[in-house]
C-alpha cells in the first residue's frame, strides 16, 4: 500500500486542485482522506455520495449547573483561559469556545456544581467517490482545538475502509502544525505543492523541516509557475542543491477555476494545467516504482 | 477600532488585504498591523528593512517539582488532562509541549511540591513596517505547538488606535484567539465552491462572536455569482472585488504591496475602510 | 526482580482478539502474567481522548505493574515514558492474535 500526502506549507497553493486531478488519474486504484478538517474541500472535486456520518467527540468541556452554583467565583478566579463568565448575580457560566478542558474549575468548586462533559467538536464522514474508492473526511465545528485528533480519526477510518485499492492519498491541511504532522504519519511520498512567491518559498522551507526524509520522500510541484519564472527557477535551484526532486511545473490556466466551479478535477478537461499534471504524475509514478 | 481579516480557507488573500488596508490608511492615521499567524507569520516578508524595534519574550508557566517534597503519589499525573505528566515510582516525566499551563497539577499536589516557573514559548516582535505603520509579529519557538498564548501576547501590544489583525487560516483555536474582541471582520474569499464552503464556516465563527462582517472577493474573474448570491441571501456586504491579474499576482508574490505601486488601489482600500465604518455604525 | 507482566493492546476482548496496532488508542488491554498464567482484560478509557494519550496510557501500565509491552508502534512521548519506566517494548508488525502472543510467553516459561 503506497501512502501519499499532498501538503503545501502555505495555504492556497493548489493542493486540493492537484490531489483531485491525481484522484482522476488513479480512477478506481485510489482511496482518499481529506485531512484539511478546518476547510474540507476535497470531496467537492470527487463527486461524492455521503454514506455515513458519525459525531466526533474530541474534547471534554466544563459546564456549570446553575441550580448548584452559589456564585462564589472560585472557578473564575482559577480559570487561566478566561473561560468562566459571570452570568448574573449568583451564577457563573462556562464559555465553551474558550474552555480548554483542564478540569481546574471542577476541582475547586466547593459545591460540585461543575460537570465535565464530552463535547461534540464536529462530524466524521465516509463517502463514495465517483471513481469507486472511498473518501474519509470530516468537518470540524468552528472553535475547536482538536484538529490533530480529528485528522487522526479521518486516517484511521480510511485505514479501516481499504478495499482493493493500491494507493491512498491524503489532501493535507495548510501550515506545519499538529494537523499536518498527523496527516504525515505513515506517509512515504509527500507531494509539496508550492508557488513562486516569497511566501511560497519561505513556507516550503519550513514544511521540509518537519518531514523525516528517511521515511518520507518529499516531491515538489510548482504551481502557477509562469506567474514569476525567475522565482520558479530559484525554487528549482534551491531544491536541486539539496537533492530534492521537483516533479514539474504547472502554468497558470483559467481552466482550473472553470473546472473547480464545475466540481471536477482540471485534468478531466482540455487544459495546459491538465497536461502538465499528467506529465508530473508520470514522473511521480516512476519515482514510486523505481525511486531510491 | 479592531479589524480582523479572516477567511476559513488558506491562500485567499488575507495578507494582501491586511497589508493594503494598513498601508493605505497609514497615510491618514497611525495603524498597527498584527500578524496573528504565529505558526507561519509572513507579513514581515513585505518589510522594507530587517530592523526590529522591540522583541518581547512570551512566557507560559510550567510546573517544576521539588524532589525533596514529592512523594510520587501520582495525583498530578492523574489530574493532567493533556498527558503532560507521567509519574513513575521514582521519577516524574514532564512533556512540556502538551502542557496547557492550567495550574491544575500544582493545585492538586497534597505536598505542595509543585511550583510554577516561566518557560519561553515564543516572542512578539515589533517593527516599523512603514512610516506610521507598526507591525507586530507573533512567533512560536521551534518545537512549540501552542499558538494562542503568542497571539494573545501580540494583541496585547495592539490595544489602541486602528488595529488590523491578519488571522491564520481555518476556524480553530488560533483563529478564535485572533477574532475575539474584534469590532468587525473582513472575510476574504474566492469565487469557487472551495471559497464558498470555507466562507460559510468563517461566517459562522463571526456569528458566534456577534461580530459584524463583510466580504472581499479576491482573484475574481468576473464570474462571481456563486459568492454574490450567497452574500445577498445572508445580508453580507461585499466591500471590494479584486480581479485576478498576472500583474497583481507578481507584485504580491514578490513581496510588494499593490497600493504602493498603484494609487487607484490605495483609493479602493480607503473606500473599503469607509464601508467598514458604515457597517459598524449601522450595527449600533 | 519484579514479576513479569505483559500488556497486549487489543482490538476486542473476545477469544478472537487481535493485537491492535494503535497502542494508546486500542479499545482494550490484555494483561498477562506468565508466572501464574492469569489473564485480565481492561477497557481503555483513554482511547477517545484528545491528546497526550500515549503518556497517560503509560501511567496506567506503571500502576498495573507492567514490565513488558507488545505494540505495533509507539509514539515519541510514549516511547520516552516507557523507557524511563523500564518497560520493555516489543514491536510487532503484521496480524497477530492476542492468543498467539500469550502462547509465545507460555512456551518460553515452560522451557
Amino acid at each position: 500500500m503506497i501512502s501519499i500526502a499532498v501538503v503545501s506549507g502555505k495555504g492556497g497553493t493548489g493542493k486540493t486542485m492537484f490531489a483531485g486531478s491525481i484522484a482522476h488519474l488513479l480512477q478506481n486504484e485510489g482511496m482518499y482522506a481529506d485531512c484539511d478538517v478546518d476547510a474540507a474541500n476535497f470531496g467537492i472535486l470527487l463527486g461524492i455520495e455521503i454514506q455515513r456520518t458519525m459525531p466526533f467527540f474530541g474534547s471534554s468541556k466544563a459546564t456549570i449547573d446553575p441550580d448548584l452554583c452559589t456564585g462564589c467565583g472560585l472557578c473564575m478566579e482559577n480559570c487561566r483561559f478566561g473561560a468562566i463568565i459571570k452570568q448574573d448575580v449568583n451564577t457563573f457560566a462556562v464559555d465553551s469556545l474558550r474552555c480548554e478542558g483542564c478540569n481546574v474549575c471542577v476541582y475547586v468548586c466547593p459545591e460540585n456544581a461543575v460537570l465535565f462533559k464530552s463535547y461534540q467538536n464536529g462530524i466524521l464522514l465516509l463517502s463514495k467517490t465517483r471513481y469507486g474508492g472511498p473518501l474519509s473526511h470530516a468537518e470540524l465545528y468552528p472553535g475547536s482545538g482538536v484538529s490533530g485528533l480529528l485528522v487522526s480519526d479521518v486516517k484511521k477510518q480510511a485505514q479501516n475502509e481499504i478495499g482493493n485499492q493500491r494507493i491512498t492519498m491524503a489532501d493535507g491541511p495548510p501550515g506545519i502544525g499538529c494537523p499536518v504532522i498527523s496527516t504525515l504519519i505513515g506517509v512515504t511520498i509527500c507531494i509539496i505543492v508550492t508557488e513562486p512567491t516569497i511566501s511560497g518559498l519561505h513556507d516550503l522551507k519550513r514544511i521540509l523541516e518537519i518531514i523525516n526524509t528517511d521515511i518520507c520522500k518529499p516531491i515538489i510541484v510548482i504551481n502557477r509557475s509562469d506567474l514569476d519564472p525567475i522565482r520558479t527557477e530559484e525554487i528549482i535551484s534551491w531544491c536541486s542543491e539539496r537533492n530534492i526532486l521537483v516533479a514539474g511545473c504547472i502554468p497558470y490556466d483559467p481552466a482550473v477555476i472553470d473546472a473547480v466551479r464545475k466540481e471536477i478535477p482540471v485534468v478531466s478537461i482540455e487544459s495546459s494545467t491538465g497536461d502538465a499534471i499528467r506529465t508530473i504524475w508520470d514522473t511521480i509514478k516512476h519515482e514510486i516504482e523505481y525511486g531510491g | 477600532m479592531q479589524i480582523v481579516v479572516a477567511s476559513g480557507k488558506g491562500g485567499t488573500g488575507k495578507s494582501l488585504v491586511s497589508l493594503n488596508l494598513a498601508l493605505s490608511l497609514s497615510e491618514q492615521m497611525p495603524v498597527t498591523l498584527v500578524d496573528c499567524d504565529a505558526e507561519e507569520p509572513n507579513l514581515h516578508l513585505f518589510s522594507l528593512n530587517e530592523e526590529i524595534k522591540e522583541e518581547q519574550k512570551v512566557f507560559v508557566t510550567i510546573p517544576s517539582w521539588n524532589k525533596e517534597l514529592c512523594t510520587y503519589c501520582g495525583l498530578c499525573g492523574e489530574f493532567c488532562q493533556y498527558g503532560a505528566i507521567v509519574v513513575l515510582p521514582e521519577q516524574i516525566l514532564f512533556f512540556q509541549e502538551h502542557c496547557h499551563s492550567c495550574g491544575g497539577c500544582s493545585l492538586v499536589c497534597p505536598e505542595k511540591a509543585i511550583t510554577e516557573i516561566n518557560h519561553q514559548i515564543g516572542s512578539v516582535i515589533s517593527s516599523d513596517f512603514r512610516p506610521n505603520c507598526l507591525l507586530i509579529t507573533g512567533k512560536l519557538n521551534p518545537g512549540e505547538i501552542r499558538t494562542p498564548p503568542v497571539i494573545s501576547a501580540s494583541l496585547n501590544k495592539a490595544k489602541k488606535g486602528l488595529v488590523i489583525r491578519d488571522a491564520p487560516p481555518g476556524v480553530a483555536c488560533p483563529v478564535i484567539e485572533s477574532v475575539s474582541g474584534a469590532d468587525v471582520c473582513v472575510l476574504v474569499t474566492e469565487s469557487t465552491p472551495f471559497g464558498l464552503h470555507d466562507l460559510k464556516a468563517a461566517l459562522e465563527l463571526t456569528r458566534v462572536f456577534g461580530i459584524p462582517a463583510g466580504v472581499v472577493i479576491n482573484k475574481s474573474d468576473g464570474k462571481d455569482s456563486l459568492i454574490t448570491d450567497y452574500c445577498h441571501s445572508e445580508n453580507l456586504p461585499i466591500f471590494l472585488t479584486i480581479p485576478f491579474t498576472r500583474e497583481i499576482a507578481l507584485i504580491q508574490g514578490s513581496g510588494k504591496i499593490i497600493a504602493e505601486q498603484d494609487a487607484t488601489w490605495k483609493d479602493a482600500f480607503l473606500m473599503l475602510y469607509h464601508d467598514i465604518e458604515d457597517l459598524i455604525r449601522g450595527q449600533k | 526482580m519484579s514479576e513479569k507482566k505483559i500488556c497486549i493492546p487489543a482490538n476486542s476482548s473476545d477469544e478472537n482478539a487481535m493485537l491492535d496496532g494503535r497502542f494508546g488508542r486500542a479499545p482494550f488491554f490484555c494483561l498477562y502474567t506468565p508466572g501464574d498464567n492469569t489473564t485480565r482484560w481492561i477497557p481503555n478509557s483513554l482511547a477517545a481522548e484528545a491528546s497526550g494519550v500515549g503518556p497517560k496510557v503509560v501511567q496506567i501500565l506503571v500502576k498495573e505493574g507492567i514490565t513488558e509491552l507488545v505494540a505495533g508502534a509507539v509514539g515519541g512521548n510514549a516511547g520516552a515514558a516507557l523507557q524511563a519506566a523500564g518497560i520493555t517494548v516489543h514491536i510487532q508488525s503484521g496480524a497477530l492474535s492476542v492468543q498467539d502472543i500469550i502462547n509465545t510467553y507460555r512456551t518460553e516459561s515452560t522451557k
